[in-house]
């Protein structure tokens, strides 16, 4: 008994925890939420998924470590018990003593829906617990197959579960391009049909049991280099078409959500030149956005703060020359300090823009908490960037330029020596990097694109208002550069889709936006500690120079970046 | 002062209440190999530091030719031609080992922030000049097959030459080497000693080293300078060094003698 009580120690333990995360998760009302939107109608929705998940996890984690399966079963069936048994206790208290003036979301509907549905506890909670139960021996078997096979049905899972939660922007899709209502033999009321998704899993189940045998394999290594890069050009051409006419095809809503995307991807773009880059922690980045918006704002608006009335294409380079300005002003005084003094230091300068936004000071210039009105959208003769789809093309080419601008800057001599500061400025110093001026540059530079972002976000929207420029908007583009990866532009383009894209997509979901950002990054920094696309190492292509006398001027720097 | 590389004259430098250097005078001639040596805690590094920059000297003045370079900023003085290397390996741990090459060119490079922004052809001219020139550099200590390796994967031994090699590519006309052979075996050590010869004879760098290993010392120094407790205890070639009293008494012990 003595031995079986501390064989059973941990897997019970680890039981009650999985028990503790389903209660959080319903008390945050996380649950409810997710139970709203249907993954398979009528079989699945996104709450039993977080209701369920913590116990396949059990059984996938426990049956993994265990030493061989049988003990493995008995800690999986004791865990499961254990979670079963915490969450069921906490089932019957909200269902027995109301705790709703703490937890407005532990009612009786979601009693309701812990309890599958039944108005009757015990009975209810006899399915949760088979549920459960099942649940942990899914996790289990999932452990125990080949992990080719698991793989696949993660594969599959994630097809479902992502066609799902993008019914809206498939069906929109397909809307434009097909005649008729073609989504609705996809989905019904948002979630997938039972067939549709039968017939997804089996197709990636045929695809991968079919691929060892087809061997689709890409043959692009085996080109001669010429064909290579005339592929590449290529696919990079057909990238650019299709985003060319993917507002057309995502309409007026998912527009604005890539602008959005767009804007911000602008910004994690020049802030990765300061903290992918060089190192610096910079978490006042929202600066160099207020700067280049207002600067936006106060010369072209037609309301009572007018002031000239310029044209939004005379004042966004002027707009890009200000934030680097500020940028070069601020990081005079704060050049010298390293790490976290460092961070703190810009902190108090996003702050700073904030407050003399708000002030009454600034406030016959800037319009203080009221704010800068009628502020045209850009325009090209008579032609007006009106609609998100317009504006679209204005942050995309604006997204280009700043591509090819940093991927230079990425590869140069001048990105070599931000990173030799990164990883030790004293040495970068000792071999002759003047690293005050260097440090000087990465801020300025990397003011320019938050600047841009800054001026377009302003002529979109038309109003400015200090609260737009909160401390909340450097985090985010931090966020986006640690979880997409530290000086990896390909991480900047992932990281802000998944951080700002996909939360638009899924409304559900934006409630609990900053819990899901918190468990992401956590995940990432234990998981994937380089991000989610790390920076990969630059190679430069070792053949000897041409010689100047032979005519063909030598392009070796442009090699793979990372 | 004829023809000195390095001239230091009554070199000083004190941290609160210690005196780290105590008022230390030396010379190195051009094309020479001089080795600092003394007990633990002597004030070789902290010398070092100081000609490099790292430290502004209390008092003294240091020359680099007929220019003075007391006080001025680590970039100007690797500008001036002075490279290093550390006691504990201090590489661009992240970046490639043709990158750490290629970034101790600094001192030669023309290329600007703008250069590189618009992609001109001169940035990428230097660029690709200076990718040549590693590879050149990496062959000549012979890492050039590990190019492309991030430089912390590298074995020590091959990370100790690392770091001459991003010394050597910036064409120094002083290589200041901080325990170059610290933490080898006898052959690591051998082959130590051959490149440091090469580097003299083959690239005209003028060698100032601070070492431990005796027998290292002994084999490839023309001139030796023994500190203790921040002052100059002795000057000389090996041979006099090794028949100094004072010497044997403060540092060497009963093993020069062998």
């Amino acid at each position: 008994m003595q031995l079986l009580r501390q064989r059973l120690a941990k897997p019970l333990s680890q039981g009650v925890l999985a028990g503790v995360l389903c209660i959080y998760i319903a008390l945050t009302g996380m649950m409810e939420a997710f139970g709203e939107r249907e993954i398979v109608t009528g079989v699945l929705d996104m709450g039993k998924v977080v209701l369920l998940g913590p116990f396949v996890g059990l059984g996938l984690l426990l049956q993994q470590r265990a030493p061989n399966r049988r003990v493995g079963w008995i800690r999986v069936l004791a865990a499961c018990l254990a979670g079963i048994v915490a969450t069921g206790l906490f089932i019957l208290f909200i269902n027995a003593i109301s705790i709703r003036h703490m937890f407005t979301h532990a009612s009786p509907a979601l009693v309701e829906y812990m309890t599958m549905g039944q108005v009757a506890p015990a009975a209810g909670l006899g399915l949760f617990a088979v549920a459960a139960l099942a649940a942990g021996a899914v996790g289990s078997g999932l452990a125990l197959m080949p992990a080719y096979w698991r793989n696949t049905i993660f594969m599959a899972a994630l097809l479902v579960v992502g066609m799902a939660l993008l019914s809206e922007l498939i069906s929109q899709v397909l809307r434009q391009i097909l005649n008729g209502r073609p989504d609705r033999l996809l989905f019904s009321q948002g979630a997938l049909r039972p067939a549709v998704a039968t017939i997804a899993v089996a197709a990636v189940f045929a695809w991968r049991g079919l691929a060892p045998r087809i061997r689709l394999r890409s043959r692009l290594p085996q080109l001669e280099p010429e064909r290579q890069r005339q592929v590449s050009l290529a696919m990079r051409g057909a990238g650019v078409l299709v985003l060319l006419v993917l507002p057309w095809l995502v309409g007026s809503y998912l527009s604005e959500v890539l602008a959005n995307v767009g804007l911000y991807l602008l910004m994690a773009l020049g802030l990765n030149i300061a903290v992918g880059l060089a190192g610096l922690f910079d978490l006042g980045y929202v600066t160099n956005f207020a700067v280049g918006a207002y600067l936006m704002g106060v010369l072209t608006n037609s309301g009572p703060q007018a002031t000239g009335e310029f044209n939004f294409w005379l004042i966004l380079p002027v707009s890009v020359l200000a934030a680097m300005f500020t940028g070069l002003l601020l990081a005079l005084p704060v050049i010298r300090m390293r790490g976290d003094y460092l961070a703190i230091a810009t902190m108090g300068f996003g702050e700073i823009i904030r407050l003399l936004a708000l002030s009454d000071w600034l406030a016959p210039l800037i319009g203080g908490s009221q704010g800068i009105l009628f502020i045209p959208k850009p325009n090209i003769g008579a032609f007006t960037f009106q609609t998100p789809q317009h504006l679209f093309y204005i942050i995309l080419a604006a997204s280009l330029v700043m591509l090819v601008v940093i991927n230079r800057l990425d590869l140069s001599l001048t990105g070599r020596r931000w990173m030799a500061i990164r990883d030790d400025e004293t040495v970068a110093n000792a071999i002759g990097i003047d690293t005050t001026w260097i440090k000087t540059l990465a801020f300025t530079l990397s003011a320019a694109s938050g600047g841009l972002a800054g001026a377009i976000f302003a002529s979109k929207l038309g109003t400015i208002f200090p609260h737009s420029f909160s401390l909340l908007i450097s985090m985010n583009v931090l966020c986006i550069i640690i979880v997409g990866g530290m000086g990896s532009i390909r991480g900047m383009v992932l990281g802000t889709l998944v951080l700002i894209g996909v939360p638009e997509l899924l409304r559900e979901f934006s409630e609990f936006r900053f819990l899901l950002y918190g468990i992401l990054l956590m995940a990432v920094a234990i998981y994937r500690p380089g991000g989610l696309m790390p920076a990969r190492a630059r190679h430069y292509r070792t053949e000897p120079v041409p010689q100047p006398a032979g005519g063909t001027p030598a392009t070796s720097s442009s090699a793979a970046s990372g | 002062m004829s023809e000195s590389l390095l001239s230091v004259s009554g070199l000083t430098m004190q941290f609160g209440g210690l005196r780290a250097v105590d008022n230390v005078d030396f010379r190195q001639e051009t094309g020479t190999i001089v080795s600092i040596i003394g007990p633990n805690g002597a004030g070789k590094t902290t010398l070092f530091n100081c000609i490099s920059g790292f430290y502004e000297p209390t008092e003294g003045e240091i020359h680099l030719g007929e220019r003075r370079i007391t006080g001025l900023p680590p970039n100007e003085i690797a500008r001036a031609g002075i490279a290093r290397t550390y006691q504990n390996i201090r590489l661009f741990r992240n970046m490639t080992v043709l990158e750490n090459v290629m970034l101790g060119q600094e001192r030669l490079l023309r290329t600007t922030w703008l250069g590189s922004i618009f992609g001109t052809r001169a940035a990428r001219r230097e660029t690709d000049e200076v990718v040549a020139r590693s590879h050149a550099i990496l062959t000549f200590v012979d890492l050039d097959a590990s190019a492309d390796r991030q430089a912390d994967e590298l074995p020590y031994g091959d990370q100790r030459r690392l770091e001459i090699a991003r010394a050597l590519a910036s064409e120094p006309r002083l290589m200041m080497l901080d325990e170059p052979t610290a933490g080898m075996n006898p052959s690591e050590t051998a082959a130590t000693e051959r490149l440091l010869q090469r580097l003299r004879d083959e690239r005209n760098v003028s060698l100032l080293l601070i070492e431990h290993d005796m027998r290292f010392v002994m084999g490839i120094s023309e001139h030796i300078m023994v500190l203790n407790y921040g002052r100059t205890i002795a000057t000389g070639t090996p041979q006099e060094i090794r028949a100094n009293p004072e010497v044997i008494e403060a540092y060497l012990g009963s093993s020069a003698q062998d």
